[in-house]
């Protein structure tokens, strides 16, 4: 018997462009993480907004769930379809639509890569605020919407603080312009306007499709420093309250672009050494930490590494245990990279899950401590990154875990030690993002319930048949 | 070995999609991807189906065939794949083709170039003792074991109309150099590349194990081929079989011939061309220098670079029995259409190229995209013969 919906579909975007075959649905069922795989029913690769809207209407007419999807790297379980439906595939709607250097912003359709943006921004001597864990072939547009962490966090702040604009389908198939763009031809801003854009960041796509994305651009600074610190703590206080003080002295000195910290293990596995790990040598440090910074001007560049060389040593001064640490292999590392996920290889087996969190910088020294008894006691190596954002005093805080995909102890243990960094980074005082479904319902039952009844009205009001990603959010 | 041997290898694709696009200038990589969209079309998505299939997720079938097949084997995905699962890729989809011959899901067109290469020892149907005749009228002479170089032709070079012209144009620059080679005539079989990458590995080994005999028979020392398939398939796979011969490619020699000044290339060739790498001479034998080091003797030869070149160069869509089944055409996103746009942007007015499978399948985009009249293809050993002194 004929599948209707398929020859619906076909009309739409073609039959060459719809699939519902087992080995085409296979690859949409799941991601590198412990998150359990789910097929849809189809596939479908859309390739205009016109096509999107009317897949969207019917959709909503038949009650399909609809899942977006673009790089095929996402984790979280963002994209396997729990409850079937149709996977909407953008990856092919990779056009740039306007860099615009004298307004200082880009418009991007879905499926323009990282990489594609920053090599065109190259170029034309300007940047763009990256994701930071994905590889370079992963798309921006879901990175900035999803409030992924950027690279270079502590000058650019959150990715989806740097969206100017959005073009939106709605699940009813109308077509919405939000930001500036809704008003004047250029994509520059999200004010002054009624900011209706945060019905669709950090949605999951479970309120509509973003078909296309205004982002900040600035001009590309040609020289980089980077300086490089070892924590020697111990490890029942591995990160004292006296040092996250330290990072915020340094993220309130304006000078750095981005601060990071990775727990020893954390630079085992990145530099490619396997399971199991052997003890931590006493003469390494506990977390190593980085400060990055970019200049215009040799100059410049001197006055700022001058600037964080002397932060560092007043705090060594001030008998904070840390030492200097060659930084210089790091320091020709650029992102975006194809690099930035091998490290998910160190048990062997491929698999990669994190549970990833915006938290106060003040309760760091809570959470790393929490995070490394959870990883201690499921014998995983410790895997913690840390990062400060823009003029502020919170940042990323992640738990990341290689695990085995073939290993069924180890997606076990990677399931609950999930459930559990999601309770540490929450007691700290953090919120998750991208966050599973597990994830979400437990920030919502600490929520404020008349936020939550919030959400839930939004996404009726947008969503009335919950087509979009349906299980997701906890909603 | 059997894909089962290949079960703990596949969980080493970490998922990222790296294989989509070059890691270093982020233009899509992946020919059959490209076409097809789908991520079953990507080398990630191949993991995925293979681990699904060993664990009987979804059953052996003849669309898994059609999927598997599509693949041009140009290891475009290799070059980008960032861990260690880059070792084992196209081998194992190698496996996966092994799996779907023995379980006869092959597609008719696969099946008849199998079975046409077995009977007739070509895949055209072609007589053998007509194997040589591209050479007729041209002083290029039959194999002695004096001669310094056998020079194998193969199929394409023997049997299309357009190989059979980019045979001789090598064959007289060669001669014009004054190197002592030989063809086998009617003695040269097909290399088996081709079968091999299709799955068909005892037919492979029938035709390997055959020119070998032929090879010692002869006391032949160093070859010199034609095609990127036949040097990557004797260079790497012809050993086991007692070839024990040195294999070289065409455009490696000429660029020592050039080097040692035995060829005249005093005539003006005032034309910008673009090159387009081989897969099996680039990606997977490491070979980009020697072509262009011979463009760049050309006088008046403008060379301007593709986006997409060397290590991210975009295959034609011909490699691993696609040029025979030709199951990447059809569309304007065909591989070859899409290269031979790309080499159009990038303000060339000639292809050069150094493979007679990528020859037919950048020709005949050019004309599919209306392009003959302003952007030729020419085989490099054509451009060099226009360039030699009279």
């Amino acid at each position: 018997m004929p599948d209707r919906i398929l020859g619906l579909l076909e009309e739409i975007v073609g039959p060459d462009k719809v699939s519902a075959d087992p080995y085409t649905l296979a690859c949409y069922a799941c991601d590198a993480t412990v998150n359990p795989p789910a097929r849809p029913d189809y596939v479908v690769i859309a390739t205009t907004v016109e096509q999107i809207q009317a897949i969207l209407r019917i959709a909503s007419a038949e009650m399909i769930p609809v899942v977006p999807a673009v790089g095929m790297s996402s984790t979280g379980g963002l994209t396997i379809p729990v409850r079937g439906g149709i996977v909407l595939d953008l990856h092919l709607m990779n056009r740039i639509i306007e860099i615009n250097e004298d307004v200082g912003y880009a418009v991007v359709e879905p499926g323009v890569t990282i990489g594609q943006i920053d090599a065109e921004l190259k170029q034309r001597g300007h940047w763009v605020q990256v994701p930071a864990g994905p590889p370079g072939s992963a798309g921006l547009l879901p990175g900035y919407i999803l409030h992924g962490y950027g690279h270079l966090g502590a000058k650019f702040g959150i990715n989806s603080e740097q969206i100017t604009g959005m073009e939106v389908v709605l699940p009813s198939g109308e077509v919405a312009r939000l930001g500036a763009c809704a008003v004047s031809p250029y994509w520059f801003h999200r004010t002054p306007l009624p900011d209706l854009m945060g019905l669709f960041l950090g949605w999951q796509g479970a309120t509509g499709i973003v078909t296309k994305l205004g982002v900040n651009i600035y001009p590309r600074p040609a020289f980089k420093a980077m300086v490089g610190w070892g924590l020697f703590s111990n490890h029942d206080d591995p990160l004292p309250e006296r040092c996250a003080r330290f990072l915020i002295k340094m993220q309130r000195a304006d000078v750095a672009h981005d601060i990071s910290g990775h727990s020893w293990g954390a630079v085992q596995i990145g530099r490619g050494r396997k399971w199991p790990l052997p003890p931590k040598p006493a003469e390494d440090p506990e977390i190593f930490f980085s400060a990055t910074t970019y200049a215009f001007s040799e100059e410049e560049l001197a006055v700022k590494k001058r600037i964080l060389e002397a932060l560092i040593q007043e705090a060594k001064e001030g008998g904070l245990p840390i030492a200097s640490t060659d930084v210089t292999d790091r320091a020709k590392t650029e992102m975006p990279t194809k690099y930035s996920l091998r490290y998910s290889d160190h048990r062997g087996g491929g698999g990669l899950d994190y549970i990833g969190s915006i938290t106060p910088v003040i309760k760091w020294p809570q959470g790393v401590k929490r995070l490394i008894e959870v990883f201690e006691r499921y014998r995983f190596t410790p895997y913690i990154r840390l990062s400060i954002y823009r003029g502020t005093v919170q940042g990323m805080l992640r738990a990341l875990v290689p695990y085995h995909r073939s290993d069924s102890a180890d997606v076990d243990a990677v399931r609950k030690m999930n459930r559990e960094f999601v309770e540490v980074l929450l007691d700290c005082g953090g919120l998750i993002y991208k966050a599973p479904d597990f994830a979400c319902e437990a920030m919502w039952r600490r929520a404020d319930p008349a936020f939550v009844a919030l959400l839930k009205r939004a996404k009726q009001l947008l969503d009335p048949n919950g087509i979009m990603n349906p299980g997701r959010l906890g909603l | 070995m059997p894909l089962e041997d290949y079960r703990e290898l596949l969980r080493l694709c970490r998922l990222c999609g790296n294989c989509r696009q070059s890691g270093t200038t982020y233009h899509a990589i992946c020919p059959a991807g490209e076409r097809f969209g789908f991520d079953a079309y990507y080398s990630r998505g191949r993991a995925i189906i293979a681990q699904k299939l060993l664990d009987g997720e979804i059953a052996w079938a003849t669309p898994v065939a059609e999927v598997v097949y599509r693949c041009t084997m140009c290891g475009g995905c290799v070059e980008q794949c960032p861990v260690e699962y880059r070792d084992h890729i196209l081998a194992i989809f190698l496996a996966l083709r092994r799996e779907c011959l023995e379980r006869r899901l092959i597609s008719p067109a696969v099946k008849t170039y199998l079975e046409t290469v077995y009977a007739y020892g070509n895949p055209w149907k072609a007589r053998r003792e007509q194997r040589g005749d591209w050479a007729v009228g041209t002083a290029i002479k039959h194999y002695e074991p004096a001669d310094e170089f056998l020079y194998y032709v193969g199929c394409v070079g023997s049997y299309d109309p357009r190989g059979m012209q980019v045979a001789r144009a090598v064959g007289n620059v060669l001669l014009a150099a004054g190197v002592s080679f030989g063809i086998l005539g009617n003695e040269e079989g097909c290399d088996g590349n081709e079968a091999r990458l299709l799955g068909e590995e005892g037919l492979f080994e029938y035709l390997a194990a055959g020119n070998s005999q032929t090879f010692q028979r002869l006391h032949v020392r160093r070859i010199v081929t034609l095609s990127p398939h036949s040097y990557h398939v004797m260079r790497h796979e012809y050993p086991r079989f007692g070839a024990g011969v040195e294999v070289n490619h065409y455009t490696q020699v000429l660029r020592d011939l050039l080097a040692a000044g035995r060829l005249d290339l005093s005539r003006k060739f005032p034309r910008r061309v673009t090159y387009h790498d081989p897969c099996f001479l680039g990606r997977q034998n490491g070979e980009y220098d020697a072509p262009r080091a011979v463009l760049q003797r050309i006088p008046g030869l403008e060379l301007v670079e593709m986006p997409r070149n060397r290590e991210n160069s975009f295959c034609c869509g011909g490699g691993a029995g696609n040029f025979y089944a030709g199951a990447l055409d059809g569309t304007d996103r065909s591989p070859g259409r899409i290269r031979i746009r790309e080499a159009r942007e990038a303000g060339a007015e000639l292809v050069a190229v150094a493979c007679p499978s990528c020859m037919t399948m950048l020709e005949d985009a050019a004309k599919v995209e209306g392009l003959e009249e302003r952007l030729a293809v020419k085989d490099i050993a054509e451009i060099v013969q226009e360039a030699m002194a009279e």
